[in-house]
């Protein structure tokens, strides 16, 4: 390990920042891929438990087991969002780049997450309740969610100049965290004035134990999960800055005509 | 990419094959609990397929900006 | 503080003068508003609905649409000539400048509002309720929500490529609160239920404006600063 910070240092012939980043680098990695074997180690415990362990759900079947991945899904696409929010708002407060990359790494996180949410939730709603969508809360909480996060990257990628463009995302995410609470109030309000089928609660005091167990094994594993993939998309958005950052000091002509069109 | 289907796939025959050992439904009538087994499983696909696929994006910038710093 | 509100006027005024030479935005939400309702009556069989019934739900379909059409405008207007470069090397702190924006938008699209409630009233005979006061204040906290909240993204999608067609899909997701209460308490009031019975709707509506005249304020200078 010493070899190598120490190749890396003549090498580039980086200064303390450089070399200082390098070794957030290799924490970034370290956290990345431990927290994953462990999320992974935990994913194999929990689909064992969801498919050969956990008791059937006497009213609604066999599908309530994708109630396993539904929640825990649910839970990080939420945490996803909430670390959107905070590194935005820092990120416009003290103007460091990496607060903006955690937030691009979450934002992609979120999405993929709300994307399972989504898909999950009609699945089980279609044997459950007979029908694909029911407006649902949270389903509907969901839903918007995934829009907030298109509209993230779609701002995003939108501006010629680059800083521009993450300081508007910056402010889509913020907007969007502040209004969330808002809009749940609304989908729940908007619920109790409007009599809907009635939906078999599967979370509540009334939950087998065995099931609670299978529930926080899935979040824990979905967390971690997430978690180290969040830190390697970190990292490697952290890279791919300090490539651009090399390449323009050198003169490279592919980047160099890159900073012209993104100038 | 052709080992994360293959493993998806083995998954979901795994899981058709040892399943029904799980306590039976009480409605019990075989197409429906089929059509049961169907869904869980397209939810479960999905979300592995949708979990590697953002792995794999993330793989791919990694090894591209890697070639890049250190050619 | 005097010196402030003087410069939210200011910037206030500047707008409206120039929308008061062209008519340009009112003549086109407001020719958006009336045509809205004669598509809507088209569009519906009188033999299974009549549009009263779903009046409130379509008014406040409408003003978002119209609006969205004015405050697209907002910003394309001082990329012409450089007048956001102006604008911005005025002494003018930055959120007394979009509070001017608010301002100015908030007055032109509360008379595309007004304009809407008269069209369905007359079109489709929507009794307006013998006192307007409640009603009055739902459209207004309404507008002013909606405006705040438009004015901020639209200096967002003024500084993208995608322009406009970018504007809904950043802002519809967030006004669902705006249309749940206001369509709520809208419907609730023209059909004569005492207004105490909307009390929780103007509340969430008061919450949802001062949040979005909160976030304009202090991220209004991350996204003109450059």
């Amino acid at each position: 390990m010493e070899k190598r910070r120490g190749r890396f240092q003549v090498k580039a012939e980086a200064t303390r920042r450089e070399a200082s980043s390098h070794m957030t680098l290799r924490a970034v990695r370290w956290w990345g891929l431990s927290l994953g074997a462990v999320g992974v180690a935990l994913t194999i415990v929990f689909h064992w438990q969801v498919f050969f362990w956990v008791p059937t759900e006497a009213s609604m079947g066999i599908v309530q087991r994708i109630f396993y991945i539904h929640l825990p899904g649910a839970w990080v696409a939420f945490l996803a969002f909430g670390i959107v929010a905070l590194c935005s708002a820092v990120y416009l407060w003290l103007g460091e780049e990496k607060l903006d990359h955690a937030a691009l790494a979450a934002a992609e996180g979120g999405m993929v997450f709300t994307t399972i949410v989504l898909v999950s939730g009609p699945l089980w709603a279609r044997l459950a309740w007979g029908t694909w969508w029911t407006w649902e809360p949270r389903l509907t909480l969901t839903l918007l969610l995934w829009f907030i996060y298109l509209g993230y990257f779609l701002v995003r990628n939108s501006t010629q100049n680059r800083d521009r463009g993450r300081k508007f995302a910056a402010v889509v995410g913020i907007v969007g965290a502040l209004n969330i609470p808002l809009i749940h109030m609304s989908v729940l309000w908007f619920r109790s004035l409007h009599p809907q089928p009635v939906v078999a609660r599967t979370d509540g005091p009334q939950l087998h134990p065995d099931m609670a167990t299978t529930v926080f094994t899935a979040l824990g594993a979905w967390t971690l999960v997430f978690l180290s993939l969040f830190i390697l998309r970190y990292g490697t958005a952290r890279l791919e800055a300090r490539a651009e950052r090399t390449s323009v000091d050198m003169g490279d002509p592919l980047s160099a005509e890159q900073g012209a069109v993104t100038s | 990419m052709i080992r994360v289907v293959l493993m998806i796939l083995a998954l979901v025959a795994l899981g058709l094959g040892l399943a029904p050992g799980t306590e039976a439904l009480q409605t019990g009538d075989a197409p429906r609990q089929m059509r049961h087994f169907w869904h869980v499983f397209a939810a479960y696909a999905l979300a592995w397929l949708l979990v590697f696929g953002w792995a794999a994006s993330i793989a791919r910038r990694l090894k591209r900006v890697e070639d890049r710093l250190d050619p | 503080m005097r010196g402030y509100l003087r410069q939210v006027w200011t910037i206030a005024w500047k707008d409206l003068r120039v929308e008061l030479r062209t008519w340009e935005r009112l003549a086109a939400m407001g020719a958006f508003v009336v045509l809205a309702a004669v598509l809507f009556n088209y569009a519906m069989d009188r033999g299974i609905v009549h549009p009263r019934e779903i009046a409130a739900g379509l008014i406040w379909v409408t003003i978002v649409l119209a609006g969205l059409m004015g405050l697209a405008r907002t910003f394309e207007l001082e990329k012409e000539d450089g007048a956001m470069e102006g604008l911005l090397v005025a002494p003018v702190p930055r959120d007394a400048l979009y509070l001017g924006k608010v301002l100015s938008n908030s007055i032109l699209l509360g008379g595309v509002v007004l304009l809407t409630v008269a069209v369905f009233a007359l079109f489709f005979q929507v009794a307006l309720p013998s006192n307007p006061l409640p009603l009055m204040a739902v459209l207004a906290l309404g507008t002013v929500g909606f405006v705040a909240l438009g004015t901020l993204f639209s200096g967002i999608t003024a500084g993208s490529r995608m322009g406009g067609s970018l504007l809904p899909v950043l802002l519809f997701p967030l006004l669902v609160p705006l249309v749940t209460f206001g369509s709520a308490s809208t419907a609730h009031l023209l059909a004569g239920f005492p207004p105490g019975e909307s009390a929780y709707s103007l509340r969430v509506l008061t919450a949802f404006t001062l949040v979005a005249l909160t976030a304009g304020v202090v991220l209004f200078r991350f996204i003109v600063e450059d």
